[in-house]
Order: structure tokens, then C-alpha cells, then sequence
């Protein structure tokens, strides 16, 4: 058993920091794109910055018949191009590929599991370490149960006195409610709650953190965080990408639970939480579970006022002509998949009661951005003339999640002259201009080292994502009513349907622009 | 030379009137926006560098724009000249660097002052801080507690800065350091010791040598002493550190006939030990880098004897432990060397650390004990 790092007298309170223990990443799907584009990179990095432990492996889980020179040769090739520390030399990639290793096997096959097994067990009696072990599902969910349960069986779950074991699920987890708890049904027969880390990457991201420091410790925001000051709240995840190499995937899934289920709703429990009773994970996942709870289901009747889903044409984005969603390889060309869809949505409890939510995610957008607006009511009462009251314009407090990452606050002011004439202003925050760093840890560097310290505040429990799947799940079977809004058309490169406008317009609000 | 506009490597200063200097810089901020559009101004923090360098003002500015370019601010240099007559010339710059698509940009002021204005100048400084951004101020050398523009500046400042990898002589100045009492100092020497505060934690982390490592016998730390002033300082603040969080009492200190230190020492519970500061001569290193730390633990024998030795060409400290008390073992921990513009940077993201000045307070406590 590793000795009790809080009482190493060379680390407590020092900038010495928290030991990351030795250990074994084990990739399942070590071949597929999330591997080279983003793990490995991520690992790279950290290694380079020397936040990595001394004995440390990745090991490469997959089908393909690859050996350890193939995996490390397509991992460079990842790196070279992803990494956010560059490769600036070949002995910088031959230490780290050193301990890069590559097992064959097929996740469906429980025998092949004991090969890894032994290969593990080998590896940390080779270094005499800890056998800890990080499996990372990076493979297609319709083997998550497979390879839970085959590493279960194959008794390479349970944390030991050799080491311990925890496992990091990539989205999406299960594709409704059913799907979902039946996978945590399988996760817990196997693992501890305490040992799954369901991933959102968008957990990782500095702005997205940011959020319950901006909350929670400023005293100027949390006074007006409710439904007395604040008219709405308006969350965008716009991106300008297509669907890519993940069509087969994307036209299962949709927007909805590609985007919503998620990303957003991770974001929107953040911005409404009440705040926690500590910053350690399990008090601030109770927290975001209680929002979850108090958001108001989605009926019938609310399905057709509040739903907008949309799927795009072919169009102009970022100057070049791009085809229609039906168009795409992999995508049928009847497809029925919503790419954009917004929503009204209220969190029914003391702090949020009347104030709207409104949501929206598309693909093939103008540009790509992420950002949350704190839209305030406007003063009660309007000391200047008429016209100039028109103008005017509530203050809005802005959390840009990507790109450009910051926070701007919109505020009326007096054009300077004879006469008093308005005009909205914003004071801004940078993170470049404030901290004048190159960039922030991506995301997954940030992830997967709380990971291996064992940290899961950053990732989403059994409940939420249940909860979740709970409210998005009438929605997708309601769109399949006769009743159900139309799936609108969009040009792509352009901000969405006229529908999305007309969501707001009937409240007497407006998008942001992004 | 110093007279006119000059242009060092990278940096074109502007020299202006005193009194011009905020209009300049206003200038020079709306000249860069339209030369470039993707320039991002930064606007993070004050930082007063004092030298009293005698370069030429060309060559002063470069090297700051060197060791501040990781983290582009305000930055305004005093490089006072003691020894001349009464004079204060100013120059304007500003300084960029990649920062993703864009260009962070800072700006640089450059004061060169002489004669009885030196102690005045600190009114010409304090007015250009941006508000409402920390102040930092780097103080090359050791302060005098007695300077007047020292004791007008540390007053504004959010962390007093110095670098004692560059302290002559090392040893003495440091002991000085400490007995100023400053309360908010940081040392960019503090940064670099990072790496080795880490591989020695490593140890408390194998459960095999926590106990023996409650009786540490004697610890050996090697560093490299090139030069007149055989650079002691890191060595000193690394065992002082090490000291502080042990909780051991210094009880005598002998200065080696050739360099280097024997300090013995007791804990409360009555063991007593002791470090030696072994200098180190011929390295291919940096002068005060530490190159290797030996251990011997344990009650009785056999001791525990774990080995930390820096292997610069593989970019490592390696741990080692082969002898019979407990079961063999070898860790490569990743080492970069701590360039300068890091460390500074590391300072001002971190900020003040107390356990920074404990340490320095116990390696001048060392200092002070030499018999």
C-alpha cells in the first residue's frame, strides 16, 4: 500500500505538489482517433512538462494487429500534430515512446484480457512499482459493457494492496436512460462508484472551471444570481465543423445527445447550482444533481413551444462550399437527424423559478463558439428620455467558454459630448491579456491527470448523467410524434433557423451574437 | 551611445522627456494597433526591475525583455548609476511574443538615473503603475534595508523579488537577506530548486523508507562551485528547506577547509545528525546547481542509503537504492533546468511563498553559525 501522502513532510502545504502514483494507462481503442489526436498528446505533454511519474506505461488495447513500434510510430505521428508541447527533438519522443506498448486483443474475447493482465502484472514487477492501472475507454460504446465486464471477470477491477485500479468512460454513456443505467449496472458489478471517472471534456476546460470561482469567490456576483436580477440565461455551443469521420456515430445519436446531454446541461448546472457545501467532488456533484432534479420535464405541449430541431443544407462556411447534412458519407440521405436544435428550458426551484434557459447547439454554424450569457433585467425604473430608453440595452455578463477564453460584462455609459446619449460598453477579461500565458492545459491533460490522482470532481457521477437522460429522453421520443415541431432546414454557415429566432422573439428576446 | 533612440538585438527603445512618457507610451500602443491588428495588449502586472548594471541601456533592456517575455506586463527598469552626476533619461518600448494566432504584447520603461535624483525616482515609477494589477519588484543584488527608493518602492509591491543564484559573495549576501526580516519575498533561485524538492519528497513516498527516514544519519549534498564565489546559495536555501520541514535544530556549522559546510543537528526527540555541503568542481553544469544528494537512515544497520544524482544529459534526477536494508529500486525523474525567464515566471504566477522564507531563514541561520 503506498504510504499516506498527506503526511510526507517534503509535500504538505509546499509547491512540491501531490504525487501522481506509477501507473499503467490502458487505452481500449488505442487504434481509433481519440487516442492519437487527443490522449496521447495530452500525455506527451504532461510528460514533458514533467507532471508524469517516473514509472509510467500507456498501453495500446485493440484489434489491429500492430506491434509496439506500430503503435509508437502512429502515436509520434499524433503527437507531432496535436501535442501542445511540440516533439523539439528525438530524444524527447524516444524516452517517452520507451514506455509505450501496444497488446492485441479483441474487447469482446474474454480470454484476451488475461494476456493483458500478465503483460501488466509483468511491466510492474519489471520496475518493482505499483501496479496501478487507468483503463481509459476510448473505444466504441457498444463495447463499454463488453469491456467492463470482461475486465471484472478477468479480476482486473478490484483495488488491491498491488494497486489500484479506476476506469475513465468517454460520452457517450449509454444512449438514453435504459442504455445508461443498465451500463451502471454493469459498471458497478464490476467497479465501485468511487472508481468510474465519466469523462466531459468540457469539465476540463479553464473557463468552464472558472465558473464556480467567478460564483463562489466573488462577492459581487452571487447576490444577483437569481431570479431577481437575472431575465435569462442563454447557453451556445456553435461549431463550424461538419460531421466528419463520426457520421456513422453522429446520425444515431443527434445533436441532442451529442451536445445536450452533456456538455451543455454540465454547463447549466454550473451557472444554476447552489453552492457547495465544500469544493470536493462529491458535495459539488450533489449540488449539480439538485439542478438536474429541478429542471422542469419536458411535455408534450412544451415539446412544441419550446423545441426547435433543425438539420443543415449545404452552404458557405469559413469560405469554402460544404454539402447538406444528407450528403455526407455514412448518412442517410432521408436522414431525419437534427444538427441544431435550441430549447427553453426552466430549473423549477427557489433561486431560478420564471427564468429561462435558452439552450442551442448546432453544426456547420457561422463560426465556432462556445459561450454563456447572464442576461440581467433592466433598471425598474428610467431616468433618461424614451428614445434613449429604447436603445438601451440590459447588462449582460458573458462567459466565453472558446475561442478567446474570458469574461465581459455589458454595461450602459454616456457618449462623451453635450446631452445625454447612451451606448453600451463591455469591460473585458482575457486570459491571455490577464495571465499573458501561451495557452492553458488542454483539457484532457487536466482530466486525465485528476484521474491518476484520483480527483473526481471534474467528472460526472451515476446520477447526473441518469438524471440527465431523464430529461432528454421525452424530448428525442417526442420528436418522433406526429405532433412534433418540424425538422427545419438551415444553410449551413449561417446562425441556425428562423425557428431558433422565433423561440425568443416570442418571449421578446433575441440571441446573442456569438 | 545612450543618448539617442537605440536598437539592441530585438528591442528598439525611444527616448523620451520625462515628462512625454505617458503620451508616448499612449503612442506607441496606437501605432502598434493599427501596424497590427492581432496584437493582444497585456495588462497582468507591474514589475520594477532595479540593476545598477553599467551596460549600455540597449543591452540592459534586452536581457530583461529576455527573462520577462513569459510573461509580458508593464515592466519599468530603474538601472541607477550611482557614481555620476545628477541625471534621469527615459526610454519607451514595447516587446511581443507568440501568444496562439495573436501577439501578446508589454511594454517596457527604462529609467537610467544618476547622482541625488536615484533616490528620487521612485515618484517617476509609482505614477506609471497600470491599477488595480499586482506590482512586483525585482531588486537585483541584495537590498540595503537603509535605501530610500528601495523602502518608497517595496511598500507598492505585492512581492519583492530577487535572484540569489547571482548574490557575490553567495553565502554572506543570503545571510544578509534574511536577517532583512522582508515580508513578502521570492527568490527566482526558489523555482529552480523545484525539481530537487520534488525528487527528495519522492522519498517519503516509498513506504519502505519512512521509517528508516525519521532517522536520517547523514545527508551529503553536492553542488557545483565554479568560480570566485563559489555559488552556495541554492545549495544553502534546498537544505534550509529541507531543515524547516524536518523540524531539526541547527546545532553547529563548520565551514570546510576547501568550501562547503558541516552542519549537525538535533530533533526534540534527541537524534542528531548531520549534512554536509560537499563543493563540487569540474562539472559540466551551472555554477550552484545541485548535482547529487546521498542519504544514510536508520536506527541501526543496515541503513537505508538512497542516492539522488542529476544525469543532465538524459534529463533526469536518479533515484537510487541497491543496498540490502530494503528491496533495490531506480526512479528517473524528469529534470529541466529552470531557465530564468521561467523562474521569474514561475514567481509571479505562484506569488509569495512562506515556506520560501523559512528556508531562507534557516540557510542564513546556517550562515550565521559558522564557527
Amino acid at each position: 500500500m503506498m504510504a499516506d501522502k498527506l503526511k510526507n513532510p517534503l509535500r504538505a502545504g509546499t509547491r512540491v505538489g501531490q504525487r501522481i502514483d506509477p501507473v499503467s494507462v490502458v487505452i481500449f481503442g488505442a487504434t481509433g482517433d481519440l487516442t492519437h489526436r487527443k490522449l496521447v498528446p495530452a500525455l506527451f505533454s504532461l510528460a514533458q512538462e514533467g507532471q508524469l511519474p517516473a514509472d509510467f506505461n500507456i498501453i495500446g488495447f485493440a484489434r489491429r494487429p500492430w506491434s509496439h513500434d506500430d503503435f509508437r510510430q502512429k502515436m509520434l505521428e499524433g503527437v507531432r500534430e496535436f501535442s501542445r508541447v511540440p516533439v523539439e527533438n528525438d530524444s524527447d519522443w524516444e524516452r517517452f515512446a520507451h514506455d509505450l506498448y501496444y497488446v492485441r486483443g479483441h474487447f469482446t474475447q474474454p480470454e484476451e484480457y488475461q494476456g493483458l493482465d500478465q503483460f501488466l502484472t509483468k511491466q510492474a514487477q519489471q520496475t518493482n512499482s505499483p501496479d496501478n492501472r487507468l483503463y481509459y475507454l476510448a473505444a466504441p460504446p457498444q463495447f463499454y459493457a463488453d469491456i467492463i465486464a470482461n475486465l471484472g471477470q478477468a479480476g482486473m477491477t478490484h483495488d488491491s494492496e498491488a494497486g489500484w485500479r479506476r476506469i475513465v468512460v468517454e460520452k457517450p454513456f449509454g444512449h438514453d436512460l435504459a442504455s445508461a443505467t443498465a451500463l451502471n449496472e454493469v459498471a458497478h458489478s464490476a467497479l465501485g462508484e468511487h472508481q468510474m471517472y465519466r469523462i466531459d471534456h468540457y469539465l476540463g476546460k479553464e473557463t468552464v472551471q472558472n465558473i464556480l470561482v467567478l460564483r463562489f469567490a466573488n462577492a459581487i456576483f452571487e447576490p444577483i444570481w437569481n431570479r431577481r436580477y437575472v431575465d435569462h440565461v442563454q447557453i451556445s455551443v456553435a461549431e463550424s465543423v461538419g460531421v466528419g469521420s463520426r457520421a456513422g456515430y453522429y446520425d444515431q445519436a443527434g445533436v441532442v445527445r451529442d451536445i445536450f446531454q452533456n456538455h451543455i446541461f454540465q454547463i447549466l448546472t454550473l451557472i444554476a447550482m447552489e453552492p457547495p457545501i465544500a469544493f470536493e467532488a462529491n458535495a459539488i456533484r450533489d449540488e449539480k444533481v439538485k439542478v438536474l432534479r429541478a429542471m422542469r420535464p419536458m411535455d408534450r405541449q412544451h415539446i412544441l413551444e419550446d423545441t426547435v430541431r433543425a438539420q443543415y443544407s449545404a452552404g458557405v462556411v469559413e469560405g469554402e462550399h460544404v454539402p447538406g447534412y444528407c450528403e455526407a458519407p455514412k448518412v442517410a440521405e432521408d436522414s431525419q437527424t437534427a444538427t441544431y436544435a435550441a430549447f427553453k428550458w426552466y430549473v423549477d426551484n427557489w433561486r431560478w423559478q420564471g427564468v429561462p434557459f435558452y439552450l442551442r447547439s448546432g453544426k456547420r454554424l457561422v463560426t465556432r463558439a462556445t459561450e454563456v450569457s447572464i442576461n440581467f433585467k433592466r433598471p425598474p425604473h428610467m431616468l433618461f428620455d424614451a428614445s434613449s430608453e429604447e436603445r438601451m440595452r440590459a447588462n449582460v455578463l458573458t462567459l466565453r467558454v472558446q475561442p478567446d477564453e474570458g469574461i465581459a460584462l455589458r454595461f450602459e455609459t454616456k457618449v462623451p459630448g453635450q446631452g445625454i446619449v447612451q451606448r453600451a460598453v463591455t469591460m473585458e477579461f482575457s486570459y491571455g491579456a490577464s495571465f499573458g500565458t501561451d495557452s492553458s492545459p488542454d483539457a484532457y491533460e487536466r482530466l486525465l491527470l485528476d484521474a491518476m490522482r484520483g480527483d473526481a470532481t471534474l467528472f460526472a457521477r451515476h446520477d447526473e448523467i441518469e438524471w440527465a437522460w431523464k430529461l432528454i429522453d421525452p424530448v428525442i421520443e417526442g420528436w418522433q410524434n406526429s405532433e412534433a415541431p418540424p425538422l427545419e432546414t438551415y444553410e449551413a454557415g449561417t446562425w441556425g433557423p428562423d425557428a431558433a429566432d422565433a423561440l425568443l422573439a416570442r418571449d421578446g428576446r433575441q440571441w446573442r451574437r456569438l | 551611445m545612450d543618448d539617442h533612440a537605440g536598437q539592441g538585438p530585438g528591442v528598439t527603445l525611444k527616448k523620451v522627456g520625462i515628462g512625454a512618457l505617458r503620451q508616448e507610451l499612449h503612442a506607441l500602443w496606437n501605432a502598434e494597433a493599427i501596424a497590427n491588428k492581432m496584437a493582444l495588449r497585456a495588462r497582468t502586472h507591474n514589475l520594477v526591475i532595479y540593476t545598477e548594471d553599467e551596460s549600455p541601456v540597449e543591452a540592459i533592456a534586452q536581457r530583461i525583455v529576455d527573462a520577462i517575455i513569459e510573461r509580458p506586463g508593464r515592466a519599468i527598469v530603474i538601472r541607477a548609476l550611482p557614481d555620476a552626476g545628477d541625471s534621469l533619461d527615459a526610454w519607451v518600448t514595447t516587446y511581443r511574443r507568440p501568444w496562439g494566432r495573436r501577439l501578446m504584447c508589454g511594454e517596457l520603461i527604462v529609467f537610467s538615473v544618476s547622482g541625488s535624483l536615484r533616490d528620487e525616482v521612485h515618484g517617476e515609477v509609482l505614477s506609471l503603475f497600470a491599477p488595480d494589477i499586482p506590482a512586483y519588484l525585482w531588486w537585483e543584488g541584495v537590498p540595503d534595508p537603509g535605501d530610500h527608493l528601495f523602502n518608497h518602492l517595496t511598500p507598492e509591491s505585492d512581492l519583492v523579488l530577487v535572484d540569489s543564484n547571482t548574490f557575490e559573495p553567495p553565502a554572506v549576501s543570503l545571510h544578509q537577506l534574511g536577517a532583512l526580516g522582508l515580508p513578502r519575498l521570492g527568490d527566482l533561485n526558489w523555482a529552480r530548486l523545484t525539481p530537487w524538492c520534488r525528487a527528495l519528497a519522492e522519498l517519503w513516498d516509498v513506504p519502505e523508507l519512512v521509517g528508516p527516514l525519521k532517522a536520517i544519519r547523514s545527508l551529503d549534498v553536492h553542488y557545483v562551485a565554479e568560480g570566485d564565489f563559489r555559488n552556495s546559495a541554492r545549495t544553502l536555501l534546498f537544505v534550509g528547506w529541507l531543515i524547516d520541514r524536518l523540524g531539526w535544530e541547527v546545532t553547529g556549522v563548520q565551514a570546510g577547509p576547501t568550501g562547503g559546510y558541516t552542519i549537525r543537528w538535533e530533533k526534540e526527540t534527541g537524534w542528531r545528525g548531520k549534512v554536509e555541503l560537499v563543493e563540487s568542481v569540474g562539472e559540466r553544469l551551472p555554477s550552484g546547481e545541485i548535482r547529487q544528494v546521498l542519504i544514510q537512515a536508520g536506527e541501526e544497520p543496515p541503513y537505508v542509503m538512497p542516492q539522488l544524482e542529476l544525469a543532465p544529459e538524459s534529463r533526469n534526477i536518479v533515484i537510487t537504492h541497491d543496498n540490502a536494508a530494503v528491496q533495490p529500486f531506480r526512479l528517473n525523474l524528469d529534470y529541466q533546468a529552470v531557465s530564468l525567464a521561467r523562474a521569474l515566471a514561475t514567481e509571479i504566477d505562484l506569488g509569495y511563498d512562506p515556506l520560501y522564507s523559512r528556508a531562507l531563514s534557516r540557510a542564513a541561520e546556517i550562515v550565521g553559525a559558522v564557527s
